[in-house]
C-alpha cells in the first residue's frame, strides 16, 4: 500500500513539476536573470520571515481536511491519494514553503532540475506518514510535531531557501 | 518504559533528526558547489540541493496532516 502512496506521492509532485516548469519556460526565456532573481528574493525573504514567525503571510491553500476513511484505501485509492498529496493541493498546507518551490521553478529553477524538486518534494511529503507510523500507533507524532514546530520550521525554511539560492548561483 | 536501544531508533525517527539531516546534506552539497564551481560532481550536488530544498518543502508541507 505504502509502494502505491509513494508512486502517487512522485506523480504528483512531478506532474506539477512538469506543469510549473511548462509555465516558467516563456519568463525565463524572456526576462531578464536579474528581474526573476530580484522577484524570486523578495519572495523568499518574505516567506522566510512567516516560516521565522517574524510575521504573518496567508497563502492560498486548500482547505479541505482528510478524511479519517483514506487508511481503508485499496491499492489504487492510495495511489490516487499519493497522487493528490503529491500535487500539495489536496489538503492545508501549514508552511509556505511548497509555494516558494513552486515560484522557484517558475522563475529560476532550469527544467531537468524541476523534476528533481518534484522528487525530493515527494520524499518529504512520504517522509512523515512513514516516520509516524514507525514512532507510534497513538498519534504521539502529532504532539511531538507541535512541540518541535518551533524549531523545525525555520530549519526546514533554511534548509529550502539556502539550497535553492546556493545551487542556482551562476557558475 | 522504553529500552535504550528503543530510544536511540526514536531519536532517529525525530522531525528534529530529519531536519537537521537534510541540513547536513544540504552543507555538503553546498560546500561542493562553492568549492569546485565546475565538473560533473558540482552538477550532481546541485542536482542534490535542489532535491534538498523539494525534500525539505515537503516535509515541512506534511507537518503533522
Amino acid at each position: 500500500m505504502v509502494r502505491y502512496f509513494a508512486a502517487g506521492l512522485l506523480l504528483g509532485a512531478t506532474a506539477v513539476a512538469f506543469i510549473a516548469a511548462a509555465v516558467g519556460a516563456l519568463p525565463q526565456a524572456l526576462v531578464p536573470a536579474p528581474a526573476r532573481w530580484a522577484l524570486f528574493g523578495v519572495v523568499a525573504v518574505a516567506v522566510l520571515g512567516r516560516e521565522l514567525r517574524l510575521w504573518r503571510l496567508r497563502i492560498p491553500e486548500n482547505a479541505r481536511l482528510v478524511p479519517e476513511r483514506v487508511q481503508q484505501l485499496g491499492e489504487w485509492g492510495a495511489l490516487q491519494f499519493g497522487f493528490e498529496m503529491g500535487t500539495g493541493m489536496r489538503t492545508y498546507s501549514p508552511s509556505a514553503l511548497p509555494h516558494l518551490a513552486l515560484l522557484a521553478v517558475v522563475l529560476v529553477v532550469p527544467f531537468p532540475a524541476a523534476f528533481a524538486l518534484g522528487a525530493g518534494f515527494a520524499a518529504g511529503r512520504l517522509a512523515m506518514p512513514l516516520l509516524s507510523n514507525a514512532w507510534s500507533d497513538d498519534g504521539g507524532w502529532t504532539e511531538l510535531w507541535a512541540r518541535s514546530d518551533r524549531v523545525v520550521r525555520p530549519l526546514l525554511a533554511l534548509v529550502c531557501v539556502g539550497a535553492l539560492t546556493v545551487a542556482m548561483l551562476p557558475g | 518504559m522504553t529500552t535504550p536501544g528503543r530510544s536511540q531508533v526514536r531519536r532517529l525517527l525525530h522531525p528534529l533528526t530529519t531536519s537537521l539531516g537534510l541540513l547536513a546534506a544540504a552543507l555538503a552539497a553546498g560546500a561542493v558547489v562553492l568549492l569546485e564551481p565546475r565538473g560533473l560532481g558540482t552538477a550532481a550536488a546541485g542536482l542534490l540541493l535542489v532535491t534538498g530544498a523539494g525534500a525539505a518543502a515537503g516535509f515541512a508541507n506534511s507537518g503533522s496532516t
